[in-house]
C-alpha cells in the first residue's frame, strides 16, 4: 500500500478561486406531473436568464433537494457543461430553510444572490441592486423588485434609525400599473387580491443629496446578501417543505442585526410561477431566452400529461369528493416524492 | 403564472440531519498515472465507511472536479442511498477551497472527515466520538495512532501534564507492525521507519479511564463543526499543501489532538492495498429501498400512480 510517485495536484498548480458573486437557487421537482409538469422548462429558464442577463461572471450553486431521478440527469448535464459550478444532490428534502442553511452557510463567494427556481432575470438586475448598495449604509438585502409582501408585517426596524438621520426621508408612492399587474399574473392574484394590490401603497426611501430612490422590504423570492451577514443569522429554524413563517425568520433576524431591506422600484426579476403559458412566453422573448428550445422541453413531457379527463372533473368541483381527491393527491405526491 | 399549490407547502416534517456529518472529499481527474488505481481506492474507502460506520451519521461527499467516471460512480451511490449529500464541482477548488464549502456546509454538530484514500474500521466512529465527548476541549481526533511532529501536540502534553486524573506515560504503546502499516503508506523507506520507530516514543494518556494517543492528523479527523469553523476559511490558492496548517493552529490555540490506542483507520495511499484486491472485486451494489419502495419504482406502477396524480391536478385546476 506504498504511495507511487507524486500527487501531481501538489505541483503548485493554481485552483479556481471562487467569484465575487455566488448565486444559490433550490430545486425540488419531485415529479413531471401535476403542479409540476413544467418546472423543468421552468427551471431552465430560470438558469437561461442568469446567464444571458448577469453582467458579471458569477459562481452557479444549485441545492436540489430530492428531485425526480429526471431532474437530477438533467441538473448533473448542467454541471457538466459548465453552467452550474457546484451542484448540490440532497437524498432528502431539507425543505427551502434547510436548503439556504447549507447555500449560505457553505458558499464561498462574498456576495450572494438567492433566488426561487421560477424568476426571470431581466437586464441590469444586478446594477440595479448594486446601485442600491453603493447609494444605502449597511444593507442586507436587496430585492430586484418591488416588494408586495411585507413578511415583518410593518414591524421591521432596521430603517428607523435612517429616517433619524438627515438626508433620508421615507415617501408612500403608488406603483405603476402594469408593475402591479405583472405582480399579481405571476401569484396569479384573484381579483379581490390584486384589487388589494393595486389600491395599497408602498414606502421608498429617498436620499436628498442626490434623489436616489430605493423600495422599503425586499421579497425572499429573490434577493442580493452580503455573505458575512449571512453566516451570522445562521441556523435558521426549520421543520417544513415551504412555510411563510421560516421565510419570516430570515427576514427578522436580518432586520434584527440593524441591515436594511431594500428593493428596486422597477421589476428585474419576475416570478413565473409554475405554468410555462402565454404570458410567460411573452415574459421570456423580452429577455432574450430562447424559447424554441423550451418549448421541445414543454412537448417531451410524460404523455400522462396530456391525457384527457374523461368527463370527470366534477369530482374536483363536487364537496365531499373534492376533499376526498385532495387528500388522495397530497398522499399520491408524498409516495412519489420519497421515490427518488 | 402560479396554478395550484405547491404541494412542497404540505409537507409539514422535513428531514432533519444527522448530528454527525461524515465527510468525504474526492478527486481523480482522469484515471491512468498516479490516478490509475484513484477511483477503486475511492470505493474501497466508501464501502468501508458505509459498512462499518458504527453511529447514526448522514454520509457527505466533496467532489472536487473528477473526471465523468468518477462523478457516475458517486452518482450512482448517491441514487442508492448511500450517500445523503452529494456535491460535484466542475473545477477543482483545491483541498483547502474545498474544505471551506464541505465544512461550513456539513450540517451535523459533528464532523467526521476523511481524505478518500482511507479505509475504516468497524468502531471508529464511536471510539473517535467517544474521545471527543469524554476528553475537554478536543480539537480532532484521528482514527488510528501513529507517530508525528512532536510540535503539533505540545499543548496537549501541556494540559495532560496538569491536569488532575488525567494518567500519563510515556513508551512504547503503538507496534512496530501498525507503526510500518502507516508510514509505509506515505512512501518511506523501512530503514527510514526503523530509525524513527526506534528514536521516538507514543505519549497514552487515561481520562475517566478511557485511553488516547496524543497526536492526530489532517487527513482523517473527527471535530466539533464549531471548533472547525475557528478555523475557517482555509488559504484556497494552491492545491494541496495548505491544510497542514489545520495541525499547526488546533495545537496553538490549545486544542487537544488524539488518537484511539487501536488501529481504526488505515491509509491507503494511491494503490489498492494487497490484502483489499480480492474485496474490491467482490463489493456489490446494496439497495438501501425496502420491498415496497422497490415496488413502487418499477415503471408499471410508478406510472400509473403519476398519471392519477398529474389527472387530480388537471381536475382540479384546468
Amino acid at each position: 500500500m506504498t504511495r507511487i510517485g507524486q500527487n501531481p495536484a501538489k505541483l503548485g498548480t493554481k485552483t479556481y478561486q471562487p467569484l465575487k458573486l455566488g448565486i444559490a437557487t433550490v430545486t425540488y421537482i419531485p415529479s413531471r406531473e401535476g403542479y409540476f409538469r413544467d418546472s423543468l422548462a421552468i427551471l431552465k429558464l430560470t438558469l437561461d436568464s442568469l446567464v444571458r442577463n448577469t453582467s458579471e461572471p458569477f459562481d452557479l450553486l444549485v441545492f436540489d433537494n430530492g428531485s425526480c431521478v429526471e431532474i437530477k440527469n438533467e441538473l448533473s448535464k448542467l454541471q457538466q457543461e459548465g453552467v452550474i459550478r457546484w451542484l448540490v444532490l440532497a437524498g432528502e428534502n431539507l425543505g427551502k430553510t434547510g436548503a439556504q442553511n447549507w447555500i449560505f452557510s457553505a458558499m464561498p463567494n462574498e456576495w450572494i444572490c438567492y433566488t426561487d427556481s421560477d424568476v426571470l432575470f431581466r437586464k441590469d438586475w444586478l446594477e440595479a441592486s448594486r446601485e442600491i448598495i453603493r447609494h444605502f449604509p449597511l444593507v442586507g438585502m436587496v430585492g430586484a423588485q418591488p416588494c408586495f409582501f411585507d413578511v415583518l408585517k410593518g414591524k421591521g426596524q432596521a430603517h428607523l434609525p435612517l429616517l433619524s438621520t438627515d438626508g433620508f426621508n421615507l415617501i408612500s408612492y403608488r406603483p405603476d400599473k402594469s408593475v402591479v399587474e405583472e405582480y399579481c399574473r405571476g401569484i396569479n392574484a384573484t381579483p379581490e387580491l390584486a384589487a388589494k394590490y393595486h389600491a395599497g401603497r408602498l414606502e421608498m426611501i429617498q436620499i436628498e443629496k442626490d434623489g436616489f430612490q430605493a423600495g422599503l422590504g425586499a421579497s425572499h423570492m429573490q434577493f442580493l446578501i452580503p455573505s458575512e451577514l449571512a453566516h451570522r443569522i445562521l441556523p435558521l429554524p426549520y421543520l417544513s417543505g415551504l412555510s411563510q413563517e421560516e421565510d419570516r425568520q430570515l427576514d427578522l433576524r436580518i432586520d434584527q442585526t440593524g441591515a436594511l431591506h431594500l428593493s428596486t422600484l422597477k421589476p428585474y426579476v419576475v416570478h413565473m410561477g409554475n405554468m410555462l403559458d402565454e404570458w410567460v412566453r411573452d415574459l421570456t422573448s423580452e429577455s432574450s431566452v430562447d424559447l424554441d428550445h423550451y418549448d421541445r422541453i414543454h412537448m417531451t413531457r410524460p404523455k400522462a400529461s396530456n391525457r384527457r379527463t374523461y368527463g370527470l372533473g366534477w369530482l374536483a368541483k363536487h364537496k365531499w369528493s373534492r376533499n376526498w381527491l385532495l387528500r388522495l393527491y397530497n398522499k399520491l405526491f408524498q409516495i412519489l416524492s420519497d421515490q427518488k | 403564472m402560479r396554478v395550484g399549490q405547491n404541494p412542497a407547502k404540505f409537507v409539514k416534517d422535513v428531514k432533519k440531519p444527522e448530528r454527525i456529518t461524515v465527510a468525504v472529499l474526492t478527486y481523480v481527474p482522469f484515471i491512468s498515472g498516479y490516478y490509475a488505481e484513484a477511483l477503486d481506492v475511492i470505493k474501497l474507502c466508501l464501502d468501508s465507511l458505509i459498512a462499518n460506520t458504527d453511529v447514526p451519521h448522514d454520509l457527505m461527499v466533496f467532489d472536487n472536479g473528477s473526471c465523468l467516471e468518477a462523478q457516475d460512480y458517486l452518482r450512482g451511490l448517491k441514487d442508492n442511498g448511500d450517500i445523503q449529500y452529494l456535491l460535484l464541482s466542475d473545477k477543482n477548488l483545491g483541498k483547502g477551497g474545498a474544505w471551506n464549502i464541505l465544512l461550513s456546509g456539513a450540517p451535523g454538530e459533528i464532523i467526521a472527515y476523511t481524505d478518500s484514500d482511507a479505509y475504516f474500521y468497524s468502531g471508529w466512529l464511536s471510539r473517535s466520538v467517544q474521545l471527543l465527548e469524554t476528553y475537554p476541549r478536543v480539537g480532532m481526533v484521528t482514527a488510528r495512532p501513529f507517530r508525528q511532529n512532536e510540535a503539533w501536540n505540545t499543548n496537549t502534553v501541556k494540559w495532560a501534564e496538569k491536569t488532575r486524573g488525567v494518567k500519563v506515560e510515556r513508551g512504547e504503546f503503538i507496534t512496530w507492525e501498525d507503526f510500518w502499516d502507516f508510514v509505509r503508506s506515505l512512501g518511506n523507506s523501512e530503514e527510514q521507519a526503523r530509525e524513527w520507530y526506534e528514536t521516538s516514543q507514543d505519549i497514552r494518556l487515561t481520562y475517566k479511564n478511557v485511553p488516547a494517543i496524543i497526536g492526530s492528523s489532517h487527513w482523517q479527523f473527527t471535530a466539533w463543526k464549531k471548533t472547525l469553523q475557528e478555523f475557517l476559511p482555509f488559504d484556497m490558492s494552491r492545491p494541496m499543501g495548505q491544510v497542514r496548517q489545520l495541525d499547526e493552529r488546533m495545537n496553538a490555540a490549545g486544542y487537544l489532538r488524539l488518537m484511539p490506542t487501536q488501529m481504526l483507520a488505515q491509509n491507503m495511499s494511491n494503490r489498492i492495498p494487497d490484502e483489499f484486491r480480492k474485496t474490491v472485486k467482490a463489493a456489490k451494489k446494496r439497495s438501501t429501498k425496502n420491498g415496497f419502495q422497490k415496488m413502487l419504482d418499477t415503471p408499471f406502477v410508478k406510472n400509473r400512480l403519476l398519471a392519477i396524480y398529474d389527472r387530480i391536478f388537471r381536475w382540479y385546476y384546468d
